[in-house]
């Protein structure tokens, strides 16, 4: 099927070219660039004004190619015909195209492997016999704020180097967007905690509020974060939720009197099963398989 | 498509219309500097057809390119104001075309 279509009338057959160079070329690369897109209106060309507002956009080949004929019209085809829903298909691609570039990681695997390790280092020191145990125990919450800030300074120096290296300004407009995304959680857990702390013996309690507001802002950030945060924060979660659910006082005082385990043992169990735990294989998981591994 | 005939379809850049150089522009303006083999790795396409494509956005005043040597030639191009303006033009259209669609 040709892509120009001509009539059989039209003086474009019925004229005979007069050289070789005057035939219309319909193997030329240009030709058969447009032949998706174009359409050829017959007949004499129509007034512009007329054309315009039947079909918008017109453009005209350069007389040479067809001798003959009167100058024809060509319609750019995609754009004529664009309607509604074409439009919303293109609007639909850009916008997929902008999430998928501004994937942005809040937590850097490095930063995340330091996390981890520094979570397991300290809930061993509480949970192992020692000079620094009865400390650490003492001080649940402090221990773990000075373990965030840590955590949160380390996070910053591998976000900031990162940063550098693709040549954008500190904070950036994506680091800045993650933070008012994951701001509300963790007011929530600053609140909980300072309610909660009021009594001894919260530790466990305060351990899974964080857990859980937690997995909530890295869940907050899942539009434009990349799916292996998803997933991180999806772990946090359920882990809360698996921890309210047995949190009853019966299991409770059954566990830990069974175990020898205090309150505030229980405690540094669950913050080195997923503060720990869960950000060394993630830290791993996005250093070996992630696209976007520094942030 | 009644509705739509009211929208001036001249309004559409058509250089930005097509779909390869409307993957740029769009990657393009998402971040200030995009170095040519991450515009190549996220569009998956041919060294030469991007080259293509750039050059045209760039001789249009589209896209600026920096070209440095460090160790080695490092391309980056970006997205001029000319260029997002463009882009923004050409979003508004498109988004005027579905508003008037869904009359």
């Amino acid at each position: 099927m040709p892509f120009l279509s001509v009539g059989n009338d039209h003086p474009a057959r019925l004229a005979k070219p007069e050289t070789r160079s005057q035939k219309p070329n319909f193997a030329r690369p240009t030709y058969i660039k447009y032949a998706s897109r174009l359409k050829f209106r017959r007949g004499e060309p129509l007034a512009k004004p007329a054309a315009d507002r039947m079909i918008g956009s017109i453009f005209r080949l350069p007389a040479s190619r067809f001798p003959p004929c009167p100058q024809p019209y060509f319609v750019s085809q995609s754009m004529a015909t664009m309607d509604s829903r074409s439009a919303e298909d293109h609007l639909r691609v850009i916008r997929e195209l902008m999430e998928r570039a501004t994937v942005y990681r809040t937590i850097s695997a490095p930063a995340a492997l330091c996390c981890g390790f520094l979570a397991l280092i300290v809930s061993s020191g509480a949970l192992i016999p020692g000079p620094l145990q009865p400390i650490l125990r003492h001080y649940f919450v402090r221990v773990w704020i000075i373990v965030f800030l840590v955590s949160a300074i380390a996070n910053t120096l591998f976000l900031l180097r990162s940063t550098r290296e693709r040549k954008e300004t500190f904070p950036s407009r994506r680091l800045r967007t993650a933070l008012v995304a994951i701001a509300p959680a963790f007011l929530v857990a600053g609140a909980l905690t300072i309610l909660l702390t009021r009594n001894r013996g919260s530790e466990i309690f305060v351990a899974v509020c964080w857990i859980g507001l937690y997995g909530m802002a890295l869940l907050s950030t899942v539009t434009f974060a990349p799916r292996s945060i998803a997933w991180l924060g999806w772990a946090f979660v359920l882990t809360s939720c698996l921890c309210l659910g047995l949190l009853t006082q019966d299991y409770l005082f059954s566990f830990t009197a069974s175990r020898h385990v205090t309150l505030q043992g229980l405690g540094y169990l669950t913050m080195a099963g997923t503060f720990g735990l869960y950000h060394i294989i993630y830290g791993f998981a996005v250093m070996f398989y992630g696209r976007h591994g520094n942030g | 498509m009644a509705a739509t005939g009211m929208v001036d379809f001249n309004k559409l850049d058509r250089t930005i219309h097509e779909k390869g150089r409307l993957a740029i522009m769009t990657l393009l303006a998402t971040r200030p500097r995009w170095a040519f083999p991450e515009l190549k790795s996220e569009l998956q396409m041919s060294d030469g057809n991007l080259v293509t494509h750039l050059r045209a956005l760039h001789q249009i005043g589209y896209v600026a390119v920096t070209k440095e040597v460090l160790d080695r030639p490092h391309t980056t191009y970006s997205m001029t104001e000319r260029g997002r303006a463009a882009f923004k033009a050409y979003i508004e259209t498109l988004e005027e075309i579905v508003r008037l669609g869904r009359l």
